[in-house]
């Protein structure tokens, strides 16, 4: 799992700083991208409502966004857009540092934003590029999280 | 209120010739709006949000699949995209919306068949859509619809679930064939003595003077002939009965709605009394014309399991209230369907699997900036 990965890297190397490498630093850039919108409440049971598109295919969601303490130190927002298939679910991930969560644009440049696309098969892809239009920036259990993001392209996990 | 007025306005209609159907399954809908000239809906089982909570399956489908408003079409592929690679089997399928949307029907609810090949002796033409690893759904049109009167909520799921079954019984004289039958020939008429059926017809008391009248007390319940029909008894528990032929009135016919159903609402409603003549029925009349029913009791199911759905509306947030009126809906219905049969049968909404979304325990990736 990519997650694993990454995370126990961080913890290797340690934190506060960005003088160190992430593994889509040198993911390749595929042709691809994502886009949609979302609407959800923090940490409610029920899904949200989301649509959009992957790779040109459009897409009917659910959304999920919760906040982590990452290792007790790194607050991440943590936003899922889950699309139920006959074959299995697929999964757009689009982590957000909370610094950088307020409502307005996003970059999904590796800094204030990264996300992941877990396909049906378990292959998974970094997402990269573009950025996310936050409407409304919940926080807190039950507050209500809006918007949509766009042109964020895929690259491939190396 | 306006459940009964659209059940009891569209009872005294007849049904429009449908359009062809998708899955060439029979709908028991009182009447319904089409236009052939339409194309046909966009549905697609892409276009459907699915996700089990609660037991319940809940869809949100996409603006694009109901522009043309949430129509049969639509309905059938919501049908097959809450069974599709579900494990689980499924009696029949309960389709209910959080709220009202654009649909194309007009009746308060109604049944749709998919496969009953399997039966025989009831009246009906047996079919099959392969396709479709179902009965029947039922449409039960939204939550808020049947919370202002629980007696109507009760009877109309007993009345729509029964259409698997009922009422399509003829008599086997060529000129009286369906005689006992009234709207779309697939309820009892007016006319026929049932004990307030959830299939219609009233509990008509013969006043031995060449009158008849009914009995609005009479507590609802399927009756013997019913039963018999449905698989939960024999033949011989059936009770001879009787339907009033040539009735003299002006302003109730056949496809009338049962009386019983106004009381309730109109402080000034009286039984009816009709003359006309008595003509006597029993299981062998029943036999005679339609043939030995099958499964026989004893052998046909007694159980039905029915899938729960609730249908959203595009880009709509389920809310914990939704869940709650299903739940109350869906145990106020398998109670009633126990009572109405006598305790013979029983239906349970229980998912067999959780397609829940997969749960993670925190982000897959971290951000530079939350480093």
């Amino acid at each position: 799992m990519v997650r694993i990965l990454i995370l126990s890297s961080l913890v290797i190397g340690g934190c506060g700083g960005s003088k160190f490498d992430a593994p889509w630093d040198e993911a390749n850039a595929l042709p691809d991208a994502v886009d949609g919108t979302f609407e959800a409440l923090i940490g409610d049971r029920v899904p949200g409502s989301a649509s959009g598109t992957i790779a040109g295919e459009e897409v009917q969601q659910l959304v999920r966004v919760a906040v982590h303490e990452v290792e007790g130190t790194w607050p991440v927002v943590q936003l899922e857009l889950m699309d139920r298939t006959a074959d299995g679910w697929r999964v757009i991930e689009l982590d957000v540092s909370q610094d950088a969560w307020v409502a307005g644009s996003i970059p999904v440049d590796g800094t204030a934003a990264i996300g992941q696309l877990r396909d049906r098969d378990g292959s998974e892809r970094f997402l990269l590029g573009g950025t996310i239009e936050l409407t409304r920036a919940g926080l807190a259990p039950g507050e209500r999280v809006s918007g949509s993001f766009s042109n964020v392209q895929l690259a491939e996990v190396r | 209120m306006l459940v009964l007025l659209l059940l009891l306005t569209s009872s005294l209609s007849g049904a429009d010739e449908p359009p062809i159907p998708r899955f060439h399954p029979d709908t028991f809908e009182d009447e319904y709006i089409s236009d052939p000239l339409l194309p046909p809906p966009p549905g697609a089982l892409d276009e459907f949000t699915i996700f089990d909570i609660d037991g319940v399956v809940v869809v949100r489908p996409s603006a694009k699949a109901i522009a043309l408003g949430y129509d049969q079409g639509v309905l059938d592929d919501t049908v097959l995209a809450v069974l599709e690679s579900r494990e689980g089997t499924y009696d029949f399928v309960a389709v209910t919306h959080t709220t009202e949307l654009p649909y194309t029907f007009t009746a308060g609810a109604f049944h749709r068949a998919y496969n009953n090949a399997e039966l025989r002796g009831v009246g009906r033409v047996p079919q099959t859509a392969l396709s479709v690893d179902t009965r029947s759904v039922l449409w039960l049109n939204h939550l808020d619809y049947w919370t202002f009167d629980l007696k109507v909520r009760d009877w109309v799921l007993c009345h729509e679930l029964s259409h698997y079954w009922l009422a399509f019984a003829k008599l086997p004289d060529p000129e009286h064939r369906t005689d006992l039958l009234g709207r779309q020939t697939a309820h009892w008429s007016y006319w026929t003595q049932t004990p307030n059926s959830p299939i219609e017809g009233n509990a008509w008391v013969d006043n031995g003077d060449g009158t008849f009248t009914t009995d609005l007390e009479v507590e609802p319940r399927f009756s013997t002939l019913d039963l018999y029909l449905m698989g939960l008894a024999g033949p011989d528990e059936v009770e001879p009965f009787f339907y009033i032929d040539d009735p003299q009135s002006s302003d109730r016919t056949a496809v009338s709605g049962p009386e019983h159903l106004y009381k309730d609402y109109y402080d000034d409603v009286q039984p009816v009394t009709v003359a006309g003549t008595r003509v006597d029925v029993d299981i062998d009349d029943i036999i005679a014309a339609n043939g030995a029913r099958r499964p026989v009791v004893g052998e046909a199911p007694t159980s039905f399991n029915i899938l729960p759905v609730l249908v959203l509306a595009p880009g709509e947030t389920l809310e914990e209230e939704h869940l709650q009126t299903f739940a109350d809906h869906r145990s106020g219905w398998a109670q009633a369907w126990s009572t109405m049969t006598g305790g013979r049968s029983s239906i349970t909404f229980d998912i067999a699997e959780d397609w829940g979304p997969p749960e993670t325990s925190g982000p897959a990736l971290v951000p530079r900036g939350a480093w």
